[in-house]
């Protein structure tokens, strides 16, 4: 899809940016601890950032 | 509201009764991230590996149908009302003696210690882990499970700041809906965070008191004879 404004696309690219570095945390987070219940917590958590992204990438 | 059950309030505390307000003004203010250092605090959190609980995926969403708590009749909240973001009523019973998580050994034990408003005052905890960290545990430096979440919990407020604003100017439908999916969405993980950090005892709330509570119903019910429909 093309059809955005400049305004939209300034967005999309700062949200993008957003989400890339909260899922490479939740994946750092979930590497660092040792309780299996948080790891689950941040990875789930990362995985949905993600998908945030992908979903973002898709309207550009 | 009726605050006089004071089970509602630790139900409340142990993310067992929901509220959708949950943070606004009239319910229980959040204070802030401080940790405070003292006995009932857990800043070394320990898996306990013979513990059935199992936490709340983010995939596990669905309801489990039973209705909990009471109707707050100012609000017209059902506690217990089944939303989109209803991640904590899994496996969860309450009991007389507080929440049951499953058969798990985290029994929950709110403080015995009330305050004026007959509320819980101080940080709920779980008692075995109070009789594992023993007293006067101070926080170091070091950079553990709490700060991890606490991070986490603040990232998805940043982000849902950014898509609050930028919902606004959004044009095209189809972008509009994507970034209201995604707004929504990072509430529900924020709100999710929150409920596990205060499961966790790693969240402090305090009450309203409740003769403030009952002075701000009373000027604002006053306040209706303004309104102009």
């Amino acid at each position: 899809m093309n059809n955005i404004t400049t305004k939209e696309l300034y967005y999309i690219k700062d949200h993008l940016s957003w989400e890339l570095l909260a899922a490479k945390k939740c994946n750092e987070y979930a590497r660092q601890t040792v309780d299996p219940e948080m790891r689950s917590i941040f990875t789930d958590l990362g995985h949905k950032h993600q998908q945030h992204y992908q979903a973002l990438l898709q309207q550009l | 509201m009726d605050h006089n059950d004071n089970n509602n309030f630790n139900n409340y505390l142990s993310g067992k009764v929901q509220y959708h307000d949950q943070r606004t003004p009239g319910g229980p203010q959040i204070t802030d991230n401080n940790y405070s250092v003292s006995s009932s605090t857990t800043s070394n959190y320990q898996p306990k590996t013979s513990s059935t609980y199992q936490n709340p995926s983010f995939a596990e969403t669905q309801y489990h149908g039973q209705k909990i708590g009471t109707e707050f009749p100012e609000t017209g909240y059902q506690t217990g009302v089944p939303y989109a973001s209803d991640y904590s009523s899994q496996g969860y019973e309450i009991s007389n003696r507080g929440v049951n998580y499953g058969t798990s050994s985290y029994q929950y034990t709110p403080s015995a210690a009330t305050g004026p408003s007959g509320f819980a005052t101080q940080t709920p905890v779980y008692q075995n882990q109070k009789q594992v960290m023993g007293q006067n545990q101070v926080k170091g430096p070091q950079y553990d499970d709490r700060d991890r979440t606490n991070d986490l919990l603040s990232t998805e407020k940043y982000l849902s700041s950014g898509y609050n604003i930028s919902l606004n100017e959004m044009v095209n439908p189809q972008l509009h809906q994507t970034i209201k999916n995604i707004l929504n969405d990072t509430h529900e993980y924020e709100h999710h965070l929150f409920q596990t950090m205060m499961k966790k005892g790693w969240y402090q709330v305090s009450p309203a008191q409740q003769q403030e509570v009952d002075k701000a119903r009373q000027k604002f019910t006053n306040y209706e004879s303004q309104f102009p429909f």
